[in-house]
């Protein structure tokens, strides 16, 4: 209830706060006693439930944060236990193509170098000392 | 218009055979085996995740044959040349890219044209893969060989593979580069293209 309404209440209690110190300087003025008496009171008990509204709202809110962290650690810990389940899929992956790449999953026959390959190997090597 | 799939062994028929597209596949992977062995070789101190997808190779494999069936089918050629050929393939590499190279390559403590290399490995790879196709680098008979020359060369090299990169818009742009460049080789031509195209 109070964390729903606690501007709300913040304001009220500045506004009420406000009305009685203009009537405590009015009542000083006129050098009313009893007025400035009653208002000292009432002013120093509204300053005093601001001050536990704003203490409960700093002790609220930080439970709220701690809470935020907490929530925001444990998806990270999530995040980091998936990166590294992607990445050992991902590994596997790389393994796989790589070893296409190197010739060891395919069959060996289909990919038999001829001589002209040979040549187009080593034209493309040559090529790369030169221009790369 | 739709999608279809089609299987390597689909597209043989009489003038493009099973062994034919065998050997162009092997010729393929022996090209991309080759860009990865020399990108490790400039790059000796970098674990480098280069890796080959083999169903995309065969897609490139599959569409340029049926273009290439198509310039035979409409045409008087009998044979697509080497030119045509290396054209066609390039054209379609760089369309499926089956290269890839895993590393986060921004973190790696390499130069910035190793950097290139790495980020558009399809197009560095196919720049040489056609290159070769074409010319054999092993044989060089043009000797000019001043330091403004080997510059401009170079340089020369730098915009096809910009052009790789950013500017191939059909396999007829990378074959009319390819046939200009060999009107005066620095190195063996691999085709005798001037005498034998009509």
């Amino acid at each position: 209830m109070i964390k729903k309404y606690y501007k709300h209440i913040i304001f009220i209690c500045f506004v009420i706060l406000i009305v009685i110190v203009c009537n405590l300087v009015a009542a000083i003025l006129i050098d009313n006693e009893r007025a400035i008496e009653i208002l000292s009171i009432v002013s120093t008990v509204i300053s005093i439930v601001l001050s536990l509204i704003a203490i409960f709202y700093t002790f609220i809110s930080g439970i709220e944060v701690s809470s935020s962290l907490q929530k925001i650690n444990l998806q990270i810990h999530d995040a980091a236990k998936y990166q590294q389940q992607l990445s050992a899929t991902y590994e596997k992956l790389v393994d796989y193509r790589n070893s296409i790449v190197n010739g060891q999953a395919t069959d060996e026959d289909s990919i038999e170098i001829d001589a002209e390959m040979e040549k187009l190997k080593k034209s493309m090597d040559k090529y790369f000392d030169m221009y790369s | 218009m739709h999608l279809t799939y089609t299987p390597m062994k689909d597209v043989v028929n009489k003038d493009f055979t099973m062994d034919y597209l065998q050997k162009l596949r092997g010729s393929l992977l022996v090209a991309a085996r080759g860009y990865a062995e020399n990108m490790a070789k400039l790059m000796p101190h970098c674990h480098l995740d280069i890796s080959i997808s083999e169903s995309l190779l065969d897609q490139v494999i599959v569409d340029a044959v049926e273009d290439l069936k198509r310039i035979i089918d409409f045409h008087p050629t009998k044979k697509p040349n080497i030119i045509k050929e290396a054209a066609y393939i390039c054209y379609w590499w760089l369309k499926r890219k089956p290269i890839m190279v895993s590393n986060n390559i921004a973190s790696l403590d390499i130069s910035d044209d190793n950097k290139i290399n790495l980020l558009f490995a399809n197009e560095v790879m196919m720049r040489t893969y056609i290159e070769c196709r074409v010319f054999d680098y092993t044989n060089q008979i043009c000797h000019v060989d001043t330091d403004s020359f080997q510059r401009n060369w170079r340089i020369g090299q730098g915009y096809i593979l910009y052009v790789l990169t950013y500017r191939v818009e059909s396999p007829k742009t990378i074959e009319a580069f390819l046939a200009t460049s060999t009107l005066h080789p620095i190195w063996k031509a691999n085709t005798d293209f001037w005498n034998t195209s009509k």
